[in-house]
């Protein structure tokens, strides 16, 4: 229901203003043609509202014919008396109708000439007296009138001149002459005596009495001017109501625009003139009807003009136009861009003929029709210029877009004009970017979930192993017999195998998702090996392997994270010192041109080495029965770390032998700046007592090794 | 007076064991297994040092550090199973004086513990802060004058070597040195497997000095470069 309502709205709006302006057309023709009686505005205006009928222009008007009827009835039978003598019969007499409405009693004289019979008129001593419903009682006495209402005088003569503005149109004006009763020779005009008595309360007695017929008149009247201001204040609310109704005035009017849009131009014209014409000349529907439809078309087409921008563009050129465009767009896009140079073709042809037609037909004159012709192929050859601009530049773009997304920029989609021939191009091409922004962000959101499982993972791990150890270390405290006390020396190793296969699976799956936080900084590789192998010359020495080592001489420079890098070299002769055969040979050798330095650990396994397996995968060992101590990730750590610094690892075997390389490309210090570490000053004022400054080139301080 | 330690995990048994090697070494423990107790706890009780795991229910461990850091000044350490740099960072940034990840050793903690409560007992000590000739540095304290270094206020015996690289790197906090240049003013002479010589000497320095000389704290070896002391 409420909707309905909402959507009635509109169109009550525009209901209120055809209405109200109809109400307010028919007033103002009402109150221009119909109205408008003898008298005009105001008397018509005192006429309908005037409460007492003998207040009004008419009653007086009546009055003063009836006395002029009742003094020629009395001047007549006067007359009629002298014709009977004469014994000639004269014509009708006029004499006043008998209404119960308006009595008189008239005299000749001292001689009765004539009384009303519908009502009781008394005489006493040749003066009538009337019953108490006749209140208005007027006396001619042969001179002047005197009038008498509910007792008082009333003053009919005004200024005493009779004008034509008078209502009281009576003998005895001075100057007397302009009356109608002028006409009455004067000296029978002296011996009439007339009284008549109106009526308070009108009798409907027939609709032609003469009173009866004022207030019905006035009655009907007054009801016309009720219903005047009815309707006009009904027009006025009605469009007051259409003001106050805005957004449903502006809901309707955009409707309707969204009609008239679909009209074409011309016809509007066509249809714009024809009302021009019908109103200028007055067709036979008459001036009003032809007025107010064209009032009605003048609100729509303002309104058109006003929602439709650029209305004129749909016309029929127009429309051929685009139903051309249509049709082109149905070809395949090299059909397509081929029309172009043919519609070019025949706009000329067409140009030229119709430049040749003018000629023909207008001789001197033909290029009065050529200037509009010449302009408008002028604009057409703009436009066509245009369209083509638009369709390089596009292409240009579409271009750089399908590069862009080549190399894996993230732009916002990318568009083309509508109708240009290319946005089905860029479609595809937006669907395919989105697709695969989809896809990767997909593979994020399932990295991220892979490492949150891995660090949840962990968390988990490390708790109970937190207790483990810990209860190991109590038990460790007590007093146990000596066999328990070796099943607790297992569990703690255990325990602390399990520590640290914990934190390396931690590290190497953030490692294998790309997590590591880095914090390289140039370092000195050759050194950082040096420093790795001293940190674990105990197990070196320890170990029945002997190394040969042969470093650089010089400090050779990489760009990397030392801390993983560290653990690269650690993990690598950790790995050698648990997998090599006793008593080998380990070779650690380092080979440096300008841009690469290359480390090589060579050992020969204990184990034989499967050709078929990846040693750098996680958990894999050269092993298959994993009773040894490592956790399997060793490798895999080396290879992932020194990949995040930047580096690349790889393994070889050849038989027994086995070969991990660490190769890294040579930082080169920009020229002129020294490494940061080396050159910081002292931080304590006092300087040691030390042979060598605190600073020092780093190529002085390599090893003699 | 015994020292009162407050433990807090949700994990009862840690907080078992915990307890029964801190009273071991002769620590009042009280324990708590959520944030919210130990924080109410930490403020009744008159708790000198104060052990909480970073993921309990109804308070994690940060909050609960921050809100005590705002009533008192008692030593935190924190005990966390995330052992990112970045966590540590988080976790010292706000007001813990250590940061042990899990799994840890008993023992370890009972050090850092020890090192905690004397670092917090001696910070009035007239000794230590008279004098101009020493160099504070986080647990660490070394008087040029006697050419002495104490850890956490205990005088460290090192041999003389020893305490010429000591000397050295405390004098330059921070500053990283490489071998060679180490065992020229230390050993005064053309070095010779310098490194070797250095690292065997930084290993010793580090087993007296540091809680967990795998894990060093202070005497650090910069990869690639050399060696220095952190600067706390």
């Amino acid at each position: 229901m409420d909707t309905k309502s909402k959507k009635s709205r509109p169109f009550f709006s525009f209901f209120c203003l055809f209405l109200g302006l109809h109400c307010l057309i028919g007033c103002v023709i009402a109150a221009f043609y119909v109205i408008p009686i003898e008298g005009g505005w105001e008397e018509y205006y005192d006429y309908a509202t005037a409460e007492d009928y003998q207040e009004t222009a008419r009653f007086r008007q009546t009055m003063s014919s009836s006395l002029y009827t009742a003094i020629q009835t009395a001047i007549e039978s006067q007359n009629q008396n002298t014709e009977q003598n004469e014994g000639q019969n004269g014509t009708e007499s006029s004499s006043l109708p008998d209404s119960p409405n308006l009595l008189y009693y008239i005299r000749y004289e001292s001689k009765e000439v004539a009384r009303s019979t519908a009502g009781t008129v008394s005489v006493t001593e040749k003066i009538p007296s009337f019953p108490e419903e006749y209140n208005f009682i007027l006396h001619f006495n042969g001179k002047t009138v005197t009038a008498i209402k509910d007792g008082e005088p009333v003053d009919l003569y005004g200024s005493g001149y009779y004008t034509m503005e008078s209502d009281w149109e009576l003998p005895g004006f001075q100057g007397g002459e302009s009356t109608i009763f002028s006409s009455f020779p004067k000296d029978q005009l002296v011996r009439c005596n007339v009284w008549l008595a109106a009526r308070k309360e009108l009798l409907s007695v027939s609709s032609y009495d003469v009173l009866a017929s004022i207030q019905s008149e006035q009655e009907r009247l007054s009801f016309a001017f009720f219903l005047w201001c009815m309707v006009f204040f009904a027009g006025i609310l009605l469009l007051l109501v259409y003001t106050f109704m805005r957004a449903s005035r502006n809901a309707f009017w955009q409707a309707a625009a969204g009609v008239t849009a679909h009209i074409w131009f011309e016809w509007k014209l066509i249809i714009g003139a024809a009302f021009l014409f019908a109103v200028l000349t007055g067709l036979s529907m008459g001036p009003f009807v032809w007025g107010d439809l064209s009032l009605w078309f003048f609100f729509f087409f303002v309104n058109d003009l006003r929602w439709n921008k650029g209305i004129w563009k749909h016309n029929g050129p127009m429309a051929l136009y685009c139903f051309l465009e249509r049709r082109r767009k149905l070809l395949p896009f090299q059909k397509r861009l081929i029309w172009y140079g043919p519609a070019v073709w025949i706009g000329v042809a067409v140009y030229l003929l119709l430049a040749l037609f003018c000629l023909l037909a207008f001789h001197g004159g033909f290029f009065i029709p050529m200037i509009p012709l010449t302009l408008l192929a002028a604009y057409f050859w703009h436009r066509s210029r245009k369209t083509f601009c638009v369709a390089v530049e596009e292409t240009g773009r579409l271009l750089d877009r399908i590069s862009a997304v080549s190399r894996g920029e993230s732009l916002p989609p990318l568009t083309l004009t509508f109708d240009s021939d290319l946005a089905q191009a860029a479609n595809d091409l937006n669907s395919i970017e989105s697709g695969i922004r989809e896809a990767v962000e997909r593979q994020i959101s399932s990295e991220r979930m892979k490492i949150e499982l891995i660090s949840n993972v962990s968390h988990d791990l490390k708790t109970p192993l937190t207790s483990i150890i810990s209860y190991v270390q109590l038990l460790q405290e007590e007093e146990l017999p000596d066999t328990a006390k070796g099943y607790v020396e297992i569990l703690a190793k255990k325990a602390e195998r399990l520590k640290t296969m914990v934190q390396d699976v931690f590290e190497v799956s953030k490692a294998a998702t790309g997590n590591l936080t880095m914090q390289n900084e140039p370092l000195d590789l050759t050194k950082l090996v040096r420093q790795t192998m001293a940190d674990m010359n105990e197990q070196i020495e320890s170990s029945t392997l002997s190394f040969r080592v042969s470093l650089s001489e010089e400090a050779v420079f990489v760009y990397a994270d030392g801390q993983k890098l560290y653990r690269v070299f650690q993990n690598l002769l950790e790995n050698i010192l648990r997998y090599s055969l006793e008593g080998t040979r380990v070779y650690l050798r380092q080979e440096t041109d300008f841009n690469n330095t290359e480390i090589t650990l060579r050992n020969v396994s204990r184990e034989e080495l499967l050709d078929s397996v990846d040693l750098t995968e996680r958990f894999v060992r050269g092993d298959d029965s994993r009773t040894d101590g490592g956790s399997g990730l060793g490798l895999s750590i080396a290879k992932s770390f020194t990949e995040a610094c930047g580096g690349s690892f790889r393994v070889e075997t050849d038989g027994d032998l086995f070969t991990a390389i660490v190769s890294f490309p040579v930082f080169h210090a920009p020229q002129g700046e020294k490494q940061e570490s080396e050159i910081t000053p002292a931080d304590s004022p006092e300087k040691m007592d030390s042979q060598g400054g605190p600073t020092e080139d780093p190529q002085g301080i390599s090893m003699d090794n | 007076m015994r020292e009162c330690i407050l433990v807090a995990d949700d994990d009862r048994e840690i907080v078992a064991a915990i307890a029964i090697l801190l009273e071991k070494e002769g620590y009042e423990v009280l324990k708590a297994y959520d944030g919210l107790q130990a924080l109410e706890l930490a403020v009744e009780r008159r708790v000198q040092l104060l052990i909480v795991d970073v993921m309990m229910p109804k308070l994690d461990g940060l909050s609960a550090v921050m809100k005590l850091r705002e009533r008192r000044n008692i030593p935190i350490i924190v005990l966390s199973a995330k052992s990112e740099d970045s966590d540590k960072i988080l976790g010292l940034s706000i007001g813990a004086d250590d940061y042990v990840t899990k799994p840890f050793h008993p023992q370890e903690l009972v050090a850092r513990v020890r090192s905690q409560l004397r670092r917090y007992n001696s910070l009035g000590d007239a000794r230590s802060s008279g004098e101009k000739s020493l160099i504070r540095n986080g647990r660490l304290a070394y008087s040029t004058e006697e050419r002495c270094l104490y850890a956490d206020g205990e005088p460290i015996r090192l041999t003389a070597t020893e305490t010429g690289i000591v000397d050295l790197l405390m004098r330059n906090l921070g500053r990283i040195f490489p071998a060679e240049e180490i065992y020229q003013r230390v050993w005064g002479g053309e070095a010779y497997a310098a490194e070797n010589t250095v690292m065997v000497h930084i290993r010793r320095i580090r087993e007296k000095i540091e809680i967990n000389p795998k894990e060093p704290e202070y005497l650090k070896v910069v990869w690639g470069i050399g060696y220095k002391i952190e600067k706390k």
